[in-house]
């Protein structure tokens, strides 16, 4: 691909040796001081120019690079004496507890060891990790005497962070450096260490390599004051001490004050590798806040790999509230012309593209279409202004390159966090708009999970041919119609669409010509032969339908009766489509809605992509004409009921909660039976939980007798656009049993809920039954215990939201690597087969039926249909 | 569809391209067509490389081919 | 149309077709009563779906499932608490749950198992009920009609309700065995029973009647280790015993139980008693179950490769630090996930080489993913 010239094929890790470091280093650090009093960096100190500039006007000392490009050099401390490096500190901890400190040999007998050589070698050789053998060795090898030399073996402890003690004594440095170096190089496998890459005496440090300027720059202030990052505040320390060590050294200083220092510097080493290392006091500013040190940068979420390697800060992105707009296509992106004038697309100058190019400069960075920057054959970028236009327009030759403004029709990648699956990034048609938001297709929102309530998303602009050209094969909407995680549709009509088209195509609504042919016009589809009456909805609707499609369903409104009239259905829920007819039944969810729709599933799966988006822009859009004809709206009178229902209710109610009052009887004078497996108590509360939902749902039912499909608010929820008829009837009739953890609201006051009921009170109401609908008011108590129920709901989601994002994360990083190989095996990155044929049969999900491969019975019906015809 | 070179083993892959070598194809060639690259056939209408790039690929006139990688 | 004679057809049309199909055909032909010929052009029809519904080389397959079966965490419950299927057990469901086997912990919340029996034992009740009372936990205490501790005279005696006895189904003498084992200073008298304490001069005196009592009665005198609660409940025709706490290796070998259907939710112990492959298709069914009850379609193959994944080495492991993602082969993968500092410290002694195979690997140094469009190779055609 462009712009790989070098492909890197392997990293390998090791330890620095002493003398690699010297080697590595241009220079010798000595001093702890930076700046002198001009505010020149000292030589042989920590900003010494030699390793590395910042400041963007200086020349580099040892490599001749300007500011931005020298990437730094590194220096070194010669440590007066050697300290422990406190990542290693539990693994020369094991080692010396594995090894004799005479003959430096593993303490494992001759068999053992030719046994644990013979294992280590097949584990390399399958390319698997030898933890788990090393670490067998360490506990096998913790001997008393040594099998080789016969010498008695002290127990060697480690004192927190890194003093190693053994026995009484304990171990300096320099001891446990030489014990290190002699052990036994044939054994370095046996413990772990590899003896090509690295040698146990390197792990206490004698020489320290300091990072570069590059790594630890110092910031400016306002105030003019240069502060110094965290790492070199801490390399000054280190300095310090080592320089005050090595004079008393040299001066002969008694023992104690030698050790102390010692210690001092290895506790300043320590905290410069890791500041958070246990049993070692963090080292802190002069404000009270810790140091950010070597091992803080890099771990966690906001450490270097996460933070700044797995994820990045890009350029040419985006990001800005979204509002909605109907009137592009699902593959489209509405763009704001601020935007659209800040981010570019470089294209490259050729003989067919010249003039055009030429129109882009001449309109320059603020006119639309325009450019902003033009790059030269010698990689230098020229800024295009009023002044430098005509120069540059002259000098315009192929082989240069212009950033011109982004311009409809370009791809661009569309993305709403949290990017939970791979529909949550998805590439768009860019369309310039006036405003300040970018707009989105309706149907595109629930893949993205967006509403529009101020959310934003995020827009990145491709910058090569290549990634445009993948985008628009791969990652269009048009693609995505279909999710992986079930196989059916998750982009489709949503709310007003469906309304709108249950509308359009039910059962006597008719539309005059003109009116038609406007709806038409509207939905960018082709022109019909007139008819010359009025067309009904059916009709209409049918001109979207490809002239071979063939179905038959039952619509969402369909109640499900026991015997189906089929095409004679009162409620228009049998759908049946011939030959690209609607023939009987109203459109609904089931039929291009997000999750559901049958028809634009066959869509896709039998015409392709391009088909599905061309008949879900057109569908949308006469669902909406068919709406905005019609007119809809809703209140609260859909959600009245006549006094006579209200009565009922309120009958059944009553008698519900008698019979909780004979149920509580009835346990207090013990003479409820108690299911099996059940305490008499856990018995009752499922009796009323029993009782008390039978009644609402039966009080729902009275209620929706009372509602008929003229009802604004039940079309809604009968044809899935939004809402369900139990929203309907917690508004008119009840609104239900309130309940945290799974059951009534048993916690408030001791022995009772709330203050206004006596102790052990289990009535309906006093355990949080809301007697009330939501239009009649609910009383004080009922709001309480209501609230009670809702918070729960709440604090639920947040909970939710934490914990399925880390599992979610965890299974991406654990199965990132599987893919379909050639032979159709998944395997991971090792070539080791996870599946011998992906999911048994080879079935991709997203090209599924559902699951299956084919749905059989449509497949047969239709042949038979097809059969009949001919 | 472009031809594949078959793997010189005896295993023939199948002749249909998977939608990420369709996708590379057009890439690779679109990024040669954007710097200059003589296009294979006649270019009416639209003039964006991945246009032409997948007119060549449709008419089978791509001067590139998948190289599948054969069994270890 | 039976199996044969399908297979016969799609062997003839060379159509490669793995065994649940060819059961799906078979049923289809049979409801809709096929002739040879519709037949014949079925499957030539099913031939071309199941072509064009392959899932192409270089997919991440991978990413795609972990996405479909992460994403629908987001609208799972946290509600761990709830009647389910039985209405009379608590069992852990939704989200709770599903990180339960993700995690593969290995003492999960609420172990359950469903025990079935053989033909003729499942209909029968008596039998049914009297396995699930050797099965259940029961303690002393159950058995008792009356239980007295008298701290004045530093006495305890207890009354053995004959009829709770035979009702549980137990042998009175078994219970008198137990007793004698476990407790030294016993008086039988017919069904009253004293107890003494063996220290009875003590300061402690009546702490160690407390002691003592606390011990007689909750002494177990039936049940299996593990076990709990033990609930019996009749579906379709038989009789089926739902337990809490789960011990398949203990009931497996008990006479009358159905091993083929008897299952247990704890998915640590299948792999222990049955073996590698059950555990799989325990992840499998867990999995799916748990997405079901909550309203969730995961496709089966997402749940099935995460299963795979998790016990493709032979052992069932998590997909944390401690099991899939920590024994990654490269350093790199491994250190960007968690523990960074302790990944790359061990990469420095072992010598450790990252040969870059993988995803994130390739992100961090910002080459082409060995995925999707990076696994395809182009080269020039050679001129003709």
């Amino acid at each position: 691909m462009q712009g790989i010239l070098k492909k890197i094929s392997q990293i390998n890790f090791g330890l620095l040796s002493p003398e690699n470091i010297r080697k590595m280093s241009v220079t010798k650090i000595v001093t702890p001081d930076t700046y002198d009093e001009d505010g020149y960096p000292i030589e042989a100190g920590l900003m010494d120019p030699r390793l590395g500039v910042i400041d963007p006007g200086l020349r580099c000392r040892s490599c001749g690079s300007k500011g931005g490009d020298c990437q730094g050099h590194f220096g070194h401390i010669n440590l007066a004496r050697p300290v422990i490096h406190v990542g290693f500190a539990d693994t020369i901890h094991k080692i010396l507890r594995s090894t004799c400190s005479n003959c430096g040999r593993v303490l494992l007998t001759e068999s053992e060891i030719a046994e644990y050589k013979e294992k280590i070698g097949t584990k390399h050789q399958n390319e698997e990790s030898i933890n788990d053998i090393v670490k067998e060795i360490y506990t096998v090898a913790r001997r008393d005497k040594c099998p080789h030399c016969d010498e008695d073996k002290e127990e060697i402890k480690i004192d927190k962070p890194v003093s190693i003690v053994e026995g009484n004594y304990k171990l300096t440095s320099s001891e446990v450096r030489e014990r290190l170096e002699k052990v036994n190089e044939d054994d370095y496998i046996l413990m772990g260490i590899n003896p090509d890459v690295a040698k146990p005496e390197w792990m206490v440090l004698t020489v320290l390599p300091v990072p570069p300027v590059t790594v630890r720059p110092s910031i400016t202030l306002e105030t003019g004051e240069r502060s110094e990052d965290d790492l070199t505040h801490k390399l000054v320390d280190i300095l310090r001490i080592n320089q005050r060590l090595k004079e008393n050294m040299e001066a002969g200083a008694p023992q104690l004050i030698v050790e102390d220092l010692w210690e001092l510097l290895q506790y300043h080493v320590t905290t410069y590798f890791d500041n958070e290392a246990s049993g070692v006091p963090p080292a802190r500013h002069r404000s009270g806040r810790p140091l950010k040190t070597l091992a803080q940068r890099l771990k966690g979420k906001e450490g270097r790999f996460r933070s700044n390697l797995s994820g990045k800060r890009v350029n040419f992105s985006a990001r800005t509230v979204i509002s909605p707009d109907p009137n592009i296509s699902i593959n489209e992106v509405g763009v704001p012309e601020m935007i659209a004038k800040e981010v570019t697309v470089p294209v490259y100058v050729t003989d067919w593209n010249m003039e055009d190019m030429k129109e882009h400069i001449e309109n320059g960075p603020e006119i639309h279409p325009g450019a902003n920057y033009v790059i030269r054959p010698d990689e230098r970028k020229i800024r295009v202004y009023d002044e430098t236009k005509e120069s540059i327009l002259e000098k315009l030759e192929p082989g240069y390159v212009v950033e011109r403004h982004l311009m409809d029709g370009d791809i661009v990648l569309f993305n709403r966090q949290p990017s939970l699956h791979r529909m949550s990034m998805m590439a768009h048609e860019v369309k310039v708009l006036p405003y300040k938001t970018f707009r989105l297709n309706l149907c595109v929102c629930p893949p993205y999970n967006a509403d529009f309530d101020g959310d934003e998303m995020n827009m990145h602009v491709f910058q090569t041919e290549e990634s445009r050209a993948e985008a628009k094969s791969l990652m269009r909407v048009q693609e995505h119609i279909l999710s992986p995680r079930f196989g059916g549709p998750i982009i489709g009509g949503i709310h007003d669409h469906i309304s709108g088209a249950y509308l359009l195509t039910r059962e006597g609504s008719e539309f005059e010509e003109d009116y038609v042919y406007q709806m038409i016009k509207k939905s960018n589809l082709p022109f019909p032969e007139p008819k010359n009456k009025p067309w009904t909805g059916k009709e209409v609707f049918s001109l979207l339908l490809p002239d071979d499609l063939n179905m038959v369903y039952r619509a969402e409104i369909c109640r499900k009766c026991d015997e189906c009239l089929r095409q004679e259905c009162k409620n228009d829920a049998y759908v049946v489509i011939e030959d690209g007819q609607l023939i009987s039944g109203a459109i609904d969810e089931k039929a291009f809605g997000a999750f559901s729709g049958k028809i634009l599933d066959s869509i896709v799966k039998d015409y392709g992509t391009d088909k599905a988006r061309e008949f879900l822009d057109s569908a949308t859009k006469l669902a909406i004409s068919g709406i905005m004809k019609r007119g809809f709206t809703t209140s609260t009178a859909d959600e009245e009921i006549p006094q006579e229902a209200k009565e009922r209710i309120e009958e059944l109610l009553n008698m519900a909660e008698k019979r909780v009052e004979q149920l509580i009887e009835a346990y207090h004078n013990d003479e409820l039976e108690a299911l099996p497996g059940r305490s008499l108590r856990e018995t009752l509360e499922m009796k009323i939980m029993q009782v008390l939902g039978e009644s609402r749902d039966k009080s729902g039912e009275i209620a929706e007798s009372y509602f008929g499909m003229d009802n604004h608010a039940v079309i809604m929820a009968l044809t899935g656009a939004r809402g369900s008829m139990l929203n309907l009837t917690q508004i008119a009739a009840c609104v239900g049993q309130q309940s945290v953890r799974g059951g009534r609201i048993e916690r408030g006051y001791s022995k009772r809920t709330l203050p206004h009921f006596k102790e052990g009170e289990l009535g309906a109401k006093a355990s949080g039954f809301v007697h009330s609908s939501y239009k009649e008011g609910l009383d004080p108590l009922e709001f309480f215990f209501h609230a009670m129920g809702g918070r729960e709901g709440l604090v639920d989601t947040a909970i939710r939201t934490a914990q399925s994002g880390y599992m979610q994360r965890r299974l991406v990083n654990a199965l990132q690597d599987l893919s379909v190989q050639t032979d159709g095996t998944v395997r991971d990155n090792r070539g080791i087969i996870i599946q011998s044929k992906y999911g048994e049969d080879g079935v991709d999900p997203a090209k599924s039926d559902y699951g299956k491969v084919a749905d059989i019975d449509r497949m047969i019906e239709e042949m038979r249909i097809k059969s009949k015809a001919k | 569809m472009a031809r594949k070179k078959a793997s010189t083993k005896k295993k023939v892959t199948p002749l249909i391209l998977t939608r990420f070598e369709r996708a590379r194809l057009i890439g690779a060639r679109a990024l040669q067509l954007s710097m200059g690259a003589k296009p294979q056939i006649e270019v009416t209408g639209s003039i964006d490389p991945i246009d032409i790039a997948t007119l060549e690929l449709k008419e089978n006139v791509i001067p590139l081919e998948v190289k599948r990688k054969s069994e270890k | 149309m039976d199996i044969k004679k399908v297979t016969s057809v799609v062997k003839k049309k060379k159509a490669d077709f793995p065994e649940s199909l060819i059961h799906e055909i078979t049923d289809a032909s049979e409801r809709h009563e096929l002739k040879a010929k519709e037949l014949e052009l079925l499957v030539d029809e099913i031939k071309k779906e199941y072509e064009r519904a392959g899932v192409e080389n270089g997919e991440a397959v991978g990413t795609v499932a972990a996405q479909s079966v992460g994403e629908p965490g987001t609208q799972m419950t946290m509600r761990t608490f709830h009647y389910a299927g039985v209405a009379e057990l608590n069992v852990t469901l939704g989200l709770p749950r599903l990180i339960e086997i993700v995690d593969a912990r290995k003492k999960i919340s609420t172990p359950t198992m469903t025990i079935y029996f053989e033909e003729n034992y499942g209909t029968d009740e008596e039998f049914v009920r009297k396995i699930a009372n050797q099965i259940g936990k029961i303690v002393f205490n159950d058995v008792l009609k009356d239980f007295n501790v008298n701290y004045a005279d530093m006495s305890m005696t207890v009354e053995i309700d004959e009829e709770k006895v035979k009702e549980k189904r137990l042998e009175y003498d078994s219970i008198i065995a137990k007793i004698e084992k476990a407790f030294k200073k016993v008086v039988i008298n017919k069904n009253l029973l004293s107890f003494e304490p063996t220290i009875s001069e003590s300061k402690h005196a009546i702490r160690e009647l407390r002691l003592l009592a606390d011990k007689v009665h909750d002494l177990q005198i039936s049940g299996v280790k593990n076990i709990g609660k033990v609930v019996i409940s009749k579906e379709d025709v038989e009789w089926v015993i739902h337990t809490e706490g789960s011990n398949l290796g203990a009931v497996l070998k008990m006479e009358g139980v159905d091993k083929t259907r008897t299952t247990t939710n704890d998915i640590h112990e299948i792999e222990k008693i049955l073996g590698i492959e059950a555990a799989r298709n325990s992840i499998i069914h867990e999995a799916q179950s748990t997405m079901e009850e909550q309203g969730l379609t995961v496709d089966v193959r997402h749940i099935m490769l995460v299963a795979d994944m998790m016990t493709s080495d032979g052992t069932v492991k998590s997909i944390g630090r401690h099991g899939i993602s920590g024994e990654k082969a490269s350093v790199l993968a491994r250190a960007s996930f968690e523990e960074t500092g302790k990944h790359l410290l061990r990469a420095s002694i072992r010598g450790e080489i990252d040969y870059l195979t993988g995803i994130i690997e390739n992100i961090i140094i910002g080459q082409p993913i060995p995925l999707g469009t990076g696994s395809v190779g182009v080269i020039m055609k050679a001129r003709d």
